[in-house]
Protein backbone atom coordinates (compact mmCIF):
# COMPACT_ATOMS: atom_id res chain seq x y z
CA UNK A 1 0.00 0.00 0.00
CA UNK A 2 2.97 2.01 1.10
CA UNK A 3 4.35 1.92 -2.73
CA UNK A 4 1.31 2.67 -3.80
CA UNK A 5 1.19 5.88 -2.55
CA UNK A 6 1.25 9.03 -5.01
CA UNK A 7 3.22 10.91 -2.37
CA UNK A 8 5.91 8.06 -1.28
CA UNK A 9 6.55 6.76 -5.30
CA UNK A 10 9.20 10.08 -6.12
CA UNK A 11 10.64 9.64 -3.30
CA UNK A 12 11.63 6.01 -3.06
CA UNK A 13 12.30 6.25 -6.92
CA UNK A 14 14.86 9.38 -6.02
CA UNK A 15 16.71 6.59 -3.38
CA UNK A 16 16.93 4.67 -5.94
CA UNK A 17 18.51 7.03 -8.81
CA UNK A 18 15.22 6.74 -11.06
CA UNK A 19 12.70 9.03 -12.18
CA UNK A 20 9.03 8.26 -12.61
CA UNK A 21 9.59 8.33 -16.67
CA UNK A 22 11.91 5.56 -16.61
CA UNK A 23 9.51 3.01 -15.47
CA UNK A 24 6.40 4.45 -17.55
CA UNK A 25 6.35 4.49 -21.54
CA UNK A 26 5.21 8.28 -22.30
CA UNK A 27 4.95 11.52 -20.88
CA UNK A 28 5.89 11.28 -17.10
CA UNK A 29 2.51 10.83 -15.20
CA UNK A 30 3.84 12.40 -12.08
CA UNK A 31 5.49 15.25 -13.23
CA UNK A 32 2.29 17.11 -13.75
CA UNK A 33 0.88 19.00 -16.65
CA UNK A 34 2.96 20.21 -18.97
CA UNK A 35 3.44 23.36 -19.09
CA UNK A 36 1.51 25.48 -21.66
CA UNK A 37 2.92 26.36 -24.99
CA UNK A 38 3.13 30.29 -25.20
CA UNK A 39 0.54 30.13 -27.98
CA UNK A 40 -1.60 28.45 -25.86
CA UNK A 41 -1.13 31.27 -23.40
CA UNK A 42 -0.80 34.08 -25.55
CA UNK A 43 -4.63 32.93 -27.68
CA UNK A 44 -6.36 32.10 -24.28
CA UNK A 45 -5.44 35.97 -23.37
CA UNK A 46 -6.29 37.24 -26.84
CA UNK A 47 -9.86 35.25 -26.47
CA UNK A 48 -10.32 36.31 -23.37
CA UNK A 49 -9.83 40.15 -24.62
CA UNK A 50 -12.26 39.27 -27.02
CA UNK A 51 -14.90 38.43 -24.87
CA UNK A 52 -14.07 41.51 -22.66
CA UNK A 53 -14.63 44.00 -25.94
CA UNK A 54 -17.92 41.70 -26.64
CA UNK A 55 -18.86 42.61 -23.11
CA UNK A 56 -18.28 46.24 -23.94
CA UNK A 57 -20.58 46.26 -26.97
CA UNK A 58 -22.96 43.93 -25.42
CA UNK A 59 -23.98 46.60 -23.38
CA UNK A 60 -23.60 49.62 -25.23
CA UNK A 61 -26.28 47.63 -27.79
CA UNK A 62 -28.33 47.20 -24.90
CA UNK A 63 -28.37 50.50 -23.48
CA UNK A 64 -28.78 51.81 -27.22
CA UNK A 65 -32.17 50.61 -27.57
CA UNK A 66 -34.04 53.41 -27.58
CA UNK A 67 -31.28 55.42 -29.90
CA UNK A 68 -32.05 52.82 -33.12
CA UNK A 69 -28.83 54.78 -35.26
CA UNK A 70 -26.40 54.26 -32.66
CA UNK A 71 -27.29 50.93 -32.27
CA UNK A 72 -27.66 49.86 -35.49
CA UNK A 73 -24.46 51.80 -36.41
CA UNK A 74 -22.64 49.62 -33.49
CA UNK A 75 -24.16 46.41 -33.93
CA UNK A 76 -22.18 45.28 -37.26
CA UNK A 77 -18.69 46.14 -35.45
CA UNK A 78 -20.27 43.53 -32.91
CA UNK A 79 -20.90 41.08 -35.33
CA UNK A 80 -17.51 41.01 -36.50
CA UNK A 81 -16.01 40.80 -33.04
CA UNK A 82 -18.15 37.88 -32.43
CA UNK A 83 -16.67 36.15 -35.73
CA UNK A 84 -13.40 37.14 -34.53
CA UNK A 85 -13.86 35.78 -31.28
CA UNK A 86 -15.30 32.05 -33.16
CA UNK A 87 -12.26 32.18 -34.98
CA UNK A 88 -9.77 32.31 -32.19
CA UNK A 89 -11.77 29.71 -30.03
CA UNK A 90 -11.43 27.27 -33.10
CA UNK A 91 -8.01 27.53 -32.94
CA UNK A 92 -7.94 26.11 -29.19
CA UNK A 93 -8.36 23.05 -28.57
CA UNK A 94 -9.18 22.27 -24.79
CA UNK A 95 -8.67 18.16 -24.41
CA UNK A 96 -11.67 17.11 -22.98
CA UNK A 97 -11.72 16.82 -19.06
CA UNK A 98 -9.20 20.08 -18.78
CA UNK A 99 -10.86 23.10 -18.19
CA UNK A 100 -8.88 26.13 -19.44
CA UNK A 101 -10.21 29.95 -20.31
CA UNK A 102 -11.50 30.36 -23.89
CA UNK A 103 -11.23 27.53 -26.26
CA UNK A 104 -14.26 25.08 -27.26
CA UNK A 105 -13.45 23.23 -24.34
CA UNK A 106 -13.43 26.59 -22.31
CA UNK A 107 -15.87 28.14 -20.20
CA UNK A 108 -16.95 30.38 -23.12
CA UNK A 109 -18.18 32.61 -20.62
CA UNK A 110 -18.34 36.26 -21.43
CA UNK A 111 -16.03 38.49 -19.95
CA UNK A 112 -17.55 40.48 -16.89
CA UNK A 113 -20.47 42.90 -17.80
CA UNK A 114 -19.62 46.50 -17.68
CA UNK A 115 -20.88 48.22 -14.84
CA UNK A 116 -21.62 51.12 -16.77
CA UNK A 117 -24.64 52.02 -18.78
CA UNK A 118 -24.92 51.75 -22.50
CA UNK A 119 -26.28 54.21 -25.20
CA UNK A 120 -29.60 55.14 -23.65
CA UNK A 121 -28.58 57.58 -21.73
CA UNK A 122 -27.88 61.48 -22.97
CA UNK A 123 -26.15 62.65 -25.89
CA UNK A 124 -22.65 63.32 -23.37
CA UNK A 125 -23.15 59.62 -22.73
CA UNK A 126 -23.33 58.46 -25.63
CA UNK A 127 -20.32 59.84 -26.66
CA UNK A 128 -18.59 58.49 -23.80
CA UNK A 129 -19.44 55.19 -24.05
CA UNK A 130 -18.27 55.62 -27.99
CA UNK A 131 -15.31 56.91 -26.84
CA UNK A 132 -15.25 53.66 -24.47
CA UNK A 133 -15.36 51.63 -27.01
CA UNK A 134 -12.99 53.57 -29.53
CA UNK A 135 -10.42 53.27 -26.77
CA UNK A 136 -10.85 49.70 -26.42
CA UNK A 137 -10.97 48.82 -29.94
CA UNK A 138 -7.36 51.08 -30.58
CA UNK A 139 -5.75 49.02 -27.39
CA UNK A 140 -6.82 46.13 -29.05
CA UNK A 141 -5.21 46.30 -32.20
CA UNK A 142 -2.39 47.77 -30.21
CA UNK A 143 -2.23 44.90 -28.01
CA UNK A 144 -2.68 42.26 -31.15
CA UNK A 145 0.55 43.80 -32.83
CA UNK A 146 2.48 43.21 -29.58
CA UNK A 147 1.47 39.73 -29.42
CA UNK A 148 2.83 38.57 -33.04
CA UNK A 149 6.47 38.08 -32.41
CA UNK A 150 6.04 35.48 -29.94
CA UNK A 151 3.72 33.04 -31.80
CA UNK A 152 3.20 31.13 -34.73
CA UNK A 153 2.90 32.61 -38.35
CA UNK A 154 -0.34 31.51 -38.74
CA UNK A 155 -1.46 32.68 -35.77
CA UNK A 156 0.15 36.13 -35.96
CA UNK A 157 -1.62 36.50 -39.27
CA UNK A 158 -4.99 35.79 -37.69
CA UNK A 159 -3.61 38.35 -34.88
CA UNK A 160 -2.82 40.74 -37.65
CA UNK A 161 -5.88 40.79 -39.57
CA UNK A 162 -8.31 41.14 -36.24
CA UNK A 163 -5.81 44.18 -35.45
CA UNK A 164 -6.77 45.33 -38.46
CA UNK A 165 -10.57 45.24 -38.69
CA UNK A 166 -10.00 46.52 -34.80
CA UNK A 167 -8.36 49.59 -36.47
CA UNK A 168 -11.13 49.96 -38.99
CA UNK A 169 -13.61 50.14 -35.87
CA UNK A 170 -11.93 52.92 -34.43
CA UNK A 171 -12.49 55.06 -37.42
CA UNK A 172 -16.00 54.27 -37.48
CA UNK A 173 -16.40 54.86 -33.79
CA UNK A 174 -14.21 58.30 -34.25
CA UNK A 175 -16.96 59.29 -36.95
CA UNK A 176 -19.64 58.21 -34.52
CA UNK A 177 -18.25 60.78 -31.67
CA UNK A 178 -18.22 63.64 -33.87
CA UNK B 1 8.75 28.91 -45.44
CA UNK B 2 8.45 32.78 -46.23
CA UNK B 3 11.87 35.07 -46.50
CA UNK B 4 11.87 38.53 -45.74
CA UNK B 5 12.96 38.99 -49.11
CA UNK B 6 10.30 37.48 -51.05
CA UNK B 7 7.10 39.03 -48.46
CA UNK B 8 8.28 41.71 -48.92
CA UNK B 9 8.37 41.60 -52.73
CA UNK B 10 4.66 40.37 -52.73
CA UNK B 11 3.95 43.62 -50.85
CA UNK B 12 5.92 45.72 -52.94
CA UNK B 13 4.21 44.11 -56.31
CA UNK B 14 0.60 44.89 -55.01
CA UNK B 15 1.82 48.18 -54.39
CA UNK B 16 2.53 48.81 -57.80
CA UNK B 17 -0.25 47.53 -58.88
CA UNK B 18 -2.48 49.56 -56.54
CA UNK B 19 -0.35 52.93 -57.92
CA UNK B 20 -1.63 51.49 -61.33
CA UNK B 21 -5.00 50.98 -60.48
CA UNK B 22 -5.86 54.26 -58.68
CA UNK B 23 -4.81 55.96 -61.78
CA UNK B 24 -7.85 54.48 -63.34
CA UNK B 25 -10.29 54.72 -60.73
CA UNK B 26 -9.17 58.23 -59.94
CA UNK B 27 -10.26 59.62 -63.46
CA UNK B 28 -13.62 58.54 -62.68
CA UNK B 29 -13.70 60.10 -59.42
CA UNK B 30 -14.65 63.46 -58.36
CA UNK B 31 -14.32 65.76 -55.97
CA UNK B 32 -13.38 65.11 -52.28
CA UNK B 33 -13.42 61.64 -53.86
CA UNK B 34 -10.87 62.03 -55.88
CA UNK B 35 -8.90 63.72 -53.71
CA UNK B 36 -9.00 60.85 -51.43
CA UNK B 37 -7.93 58.42 -54.73
CA UNK B 38 -4.99 61.17 -54.98
CA UNK B 39 -4.05 61.08 -51.54
CA UNK B 40 -4.04 56.86 -51.77
CA UNK B 41 -1.86 57.20 -55.04
CA UNK B 42 0.35 59.13 -53.19
CA UNK B 43 0.89 56.77 -50.16
CA UNK B 44 1.14 53.94 -51.77
CA UNK B 45 3.52 55.56 -54.27
CA UNK B 46 5.57 56.20 -51.16
CA UNK B 47 5.12 52.61 -49.73
CA UNK B 48 6.58 51.13 -52.79
CA UNK B 49 9.58 53.31 -52.62
CA UNK B 50 10.42 52.25 -48.81
CA UNK B 51 9.97 48.44 -49.62
CA UNK B 52 12.09 48.92 -52.74
CA UNK B 53 15.03 50.36 -50.74
CA UNK B 54 14.39 47.30 -47.60
CA UNK B 55 14.34 44.97 -50.28
CA UNK B 56 17.67 46.80 -51.86
CA UNK B 57 19.20 46.56 -48.41
CA UNK B 58 18.35 42.87 -48.09
CA UNK B 59 20.85 42.28 -51.20
CA UNK B 60 17.99 41.60 -54.03
CA UNK B 61 16.85 43.60 -56.70
CA UNK B 62 13.03 44.99 -55.89
CA UNK B 63 10.38 43.91 -58.34
CA UNK B 64 9.44 46.34 -61.00
CA UNK B 65 6.15 47.32 -61.94
CA UNK B 66 4.05 45.75 -64.96
CA UNK B 67 4.00 47.40 -67.62
CA UNK B 68 0.77 47.31 -67.83
CA UNK B 69 -2.08 45.35 -65.81
CA UNK B 70 -5.16 43.97 -66.37
CA UNK B 71 -8.31 45.30 -64.57
CA UNK B 72 -10.57 43.10 -62.73
CA UNK B 73 -13.44 44.27 -63.61
CA UNK B 74 -14.83 47.15 -65.87
CA UNK B 75 -14.46 50.38 -64.39
CA UNK B 76 -17.01 53.15 -66.31
CA UNK B 77 -18.49 55.12 -63.27
CA UNK B 78 -17.91 56.16 -59.83
CA UNK B 79 -19.15 53.37 -58.31
CA UNK B 80 -17.41 50.48 -60.27
CA UNK B 81 -13.77 53.00 -59.47
CA UNK B 82 -14.77 52.77 -56.17
CA UNK B 83 -15.00 49.16 -55.91
CA UNK B 84 -11.57 48.75 -57.74
CA UNK B 85 -10.03 50.97 -55.55
CA UNK B 86 -11.46 48.88 -52.67
CA UNK B 87 -10.00 45.68 -54.57
CA UNK B 88 -6.70 47.37 -54.73
CA UNK B 89 -6.80 48.05 -51.49
CA UNK B 90 -7.45 44.57 -50.37
CA UNK B 91 -4.36 43.26 -52.22
CA UNK B 92 -2.46 45.33 -50.61
CA UNK B 93 -3.75 44.21 -47.15
CA UNK B 94 -2.77 40.46 -48.90
CA UNK B 95 0.72 41.67 -49.95
CA UNK B 96 1.13 42.75 -46.09
CA UNK B 97 -0.62 40.05 -44.54
CA UNK B 98 2.47 38.37 -46.51
CA UNK B 99 5.07 40.05 -44.32
CA UNK B 100 3.36 39.11 -41.11
CA UNK B 101 4.62 35.52 -41.19
CA UNK B 102 8.36 36.00 -41.54
CA UNK B 103 9.97 35.61 -38.64
CA UNK B 104 11.82 38.85 -38.20
CA UNK B 105 10.18 40.72 -35.10
CA UNK B 106 10.33 44.55 -36.27
CA UNK B 107 8.95 42.91 -40.49
CA UNK B 108 6.29 41.07 -38.70
CA UNK B 109 5.12 44.90 -36.57
CA UNK B 110 5.71 46.39 -40.27
CA UNK B 111 3.38 44.43 -41.95
CA UNK B 112 0.42 44.61 -39.23
CA UNK B 113 0.63 48.43 -39.05
CA UNK B 114 0.74 48.49 -43.03
CA UNK B 115 -2.37 46.05 -42.61
CA UNK B 116 -4.12 48.41 -40.35
CA UNK B 117 -3.83 51.40 -43.26
CA UNK B 118 -4.94 49.33 -46.11
CA UNK B 119 -7.90 47.59 -44.48
CA UNK B 120 -8.92 51.20 -43.16
CA UNK B 121 -8.67 52.62 -47.02
CA UNK B 122 -10.89 49.83 -47.80
CA UNK B 123 -13.37 50.18 -45.72
CA UNK B 124 -13.54 53.75 -46.68
CA UNK B 125 -14.20 52.85 -50.30
CA UNK B 126 -15.99 50.09 -49.66
CA UNK B 127 -18.55 51.51 -46.71
CA UNK B 128 -18.39 48.98 -44.42
CA UNK B 129 -15.61 47.18 -42.38
CA UNK B 130 -14.88 43.65 -43.19
CA UNK B 131 -14.01 41.04 -39.95
CA UNK B 132 -10.76 39.52 -41.34
CA UNK B 133 -8.84 42.14 -43.82
CA UNK B 134 -6.18 40.45 -45.86
CA UNK B 135 -7.83 36.89 -44.61
CA UNK B 136 -11.13 37.09 -45.53
CA UNK B 137 -11.51 34.60 -49.01
CA UNK B 138 -8.68 32.27 -47.41
CA UNK B 139 -10.47 31.67 -43.66
CA UNK B 140 -11.54 28.06 -43.99
CA UNK B 141 -8.38 27.06 -45.12
CA UNK B 142 -6.52 29.03 -42.28
CA UNK B 143 -9.12 27.46 -40.34
CA UNK B 144 -7.18 23.81 -39.54
CA UNK B 145 -4.22 26.28 -37.98
CA UNK B 146 -4.64 25.14 -34.32
CA UNK B 147 -3.04 25.28 -31.33
CA UNK B 148 -4.06 22.37 -28.50
CA UNK B 149 -3.94 23.62 -24.80
CA UNK B 150 -2.53 21.24 -22.51
CA UNK B 151 -0.15 19.01 -24.92
CA UNK B 152 3.60 19.09 -25.23
CA UNK B 153 4.50 21.58 -27.69
CA UNK B 154 6.42 19.42 -29.61
CA UNK B 155 3.32 17.32 -30.10
CA UNK B 156 1.12 19.73 -31.20
CA UNK B 157 0.64 20.28 -34.66
CA UNK B 158 -0.55 23.10 -37.07
CA UNK B 159 0.47 26.38 -36.88
CA UNK B 160 2.94 26.70 -39.09
CA UNK B 161 0.93 25.44 -42.44
CA UNK B 162 -1.60 28.22 -43.99
CA UNK B 163 0.37 30.86 -44.01
CA UNK B 164 -1.13 32.92 -46.48
CA UNK B 165 0.08 36.28 -48.06
CA UNK B 166 -0.72 37.87 -51.57
CA UNK B 167 0.94 39.79 -53.72
CA UNK B 168 -0.23 42.07 -56.82
CA UNK B 169 -3.95 41.82 -56.67
CA UNK B 170 -4.27 42.79 -60.63
CA UNK B 171 -1.83 39.59 -61.80
CA UNK B 172 -0.30 37.27 -62.60
CA UNK B 173 -3.06 34.46 -62.20
CA UNK B 174 -6.57 34.92 -64.15
CA UNK B 175 -8.61 37.44 -63.29
CA UNK B 176 -11.30 37.76 -61.03
CA UNK B 177 -14.81 38.54 -61.65
CA UNK B 178 -16.54 41.61 -59.66
CA UNK B 179 -18.39 39.29 -57.57
CA UNK B 180 -15.22 38.10 -56.30
CA UNK B 181 -14.63 41.33 -54.81
CA UNK B 182 -17.50 40.75 -53.23
CA UNK B 183 -17.42 37.45 -52.08
CA UNK B 184 -13.91 37.73 -50.38
CA UNK B 185 -15.08 40.84 -48.63
CA UNK B 186 -18.38 39.25 -47.53
CA UNK B 187 -20.12 42.23 -48.14
CA UNK B 188 -22.31 44.08 -50.62
CA UNK B 189 -22.86 47.15 -52.14
CA UNK B 190 -20.03 47.16 -54.37
CA UNK B 191 -20.62 47.84 -57.67
CA UNK B 192 -23.89 49.24 -57.07
CA UNK B 193 -23.44 52.45 -56.12
CA UNK B 194 -20.90 54.98 -54.58
CA UNK B 195 -20.65 55.70 -51.08
CA UNK B 196 -19.29 58.46 -49.58
CA UNK B 197 -18.11 57.15 -46.35
CA UNK B 198 -17.95 54.02 -44.30
CA UNK B 199 -21.62 52.74 -43.58
CA UNK B 200 -21.66 53.28 -39.84
CA UNK B 201 -20.88 56.60 -39.50
CA UNK B 202 -23.24 59.07 -39.58
CA UNK B 203 -22.32 62.60 -38.69
CA UNK B 204 -20.08 64.84 -40.93
CA UNK B 205 -19.93 66.99 -43.66
CA UNK B 206 -16.65 65.39 -45.36
CA UNK B 207 -17.00 61.95 -47.68
CA UNK B 208 -13.14 61.29 -46.08
CA UNK B 209 -12.60 58.76 -44.02
CA UNK B 210 -10.81 59.80 -40.32
CA UNK B 211 -7.84 58.27 -39.63
CA UNK B 212 -7.20 57.41 -35.72
CA UNK B 213 -4.18 59.04 -34.49
CA UNK B 214 -3.45 56.93 -32.34
CA UNK B 215 -2.59 54.45 -34.74
CA UNK B 216 -1.45 56.08 -37.50
CA UNK B 217 1.83 57.93 -35.86
CA UNK B 218 3.26 54.49 -34.75
CA UNK B 219 3.21 53.77 -38.66
CA UNK B 220 4.92 56.14 -39.31
CA UNK B 221 7.64 56.26 -36.88
CA UNK B 222 8.08 52.23 -38.08
CA UNK B 223 8.51 52.92 -41.47
CA UNK B 224 11.40 56.12 -40.17
CA UNK B 225 13.12 53.36 -38.33
CA UNK B 226 12.48 50.63 -40.71
CA UNK B 227 13.24 52.26 -43.85
CA UNK B 228 15.39 55.36 -42.57
CA UNK B 229 13.54 58.12 -45.39
CA UNK B 230 14.89 61.31 -45.22
CA UNK B 231 12.96 62.76 -48.15
CA UNK B 232 10.28 60.76 -50.56
CA UNK B 233 9.92 62.30 -54.06
CA UNK B 234 6.06 62.38 -55.40
CA UNK B 235 6.09 62.15 -59.13
CA UNK B 236 3.44 63.67 -61.18
CA UNK B 237 0.31 62.15 -60.45
CA UNK B 238 -2.31 61.80 -63.63
CA UNK B 239 -5.57 59.77 -64.19
CA UNK B 240 -6.62 58.46 -67.10
CA UNK B 241 -8.90 56.20 -68.70
CA UNK B 242 -7.53 54.07 -71.01
CA UNK B 243 -6.45 50.47 -68.84
CA UNK B 244 -7.02 47.10 -69.81
CA UNK B 245 -9.71 45.33 -68.94
CA UNK B 246 -10.44 41.21 -68.97
CA UNK B 247 -14.46 41.47 -69.02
Amino acid sequence: MLLASATTLPLLLAIAGCRSSDLFAGPDPLAGRPRPDNDVVTLQAVIAAEENLIGLYQAAVTGASRTISRRGDLEPLLAQHEQHLASLRARLLVPSGQGGQGGQGGSGGRGAPPTRGGLGGSSPRVIAVIAELRAAESASAAGLVRRLATVQPALAQLFASIAASDATHVTVLAGLES
Amino acid sequence: VTTPVSALQGALAAEHAACYGYTVSGAYLSGSRQAAAEQDWTGHDQARDALAGMIARLGATPVAAQAFYDLPFRVHDAGTAMALAAYLEDGVTGGYLGIVSVDDQRLRSFGALAMQGSADRAAYWRGRTQAFPGLASRLASVGSARVVAGEDPGDRGGGLINVVGDGDPLGPGPPEPPDAVRAAAGVDVLLQRPRSRVDHVQAGPTPRRRHQPSLQPPMRQLIGQLLQINSLLVGPFGFHRNHHCNV
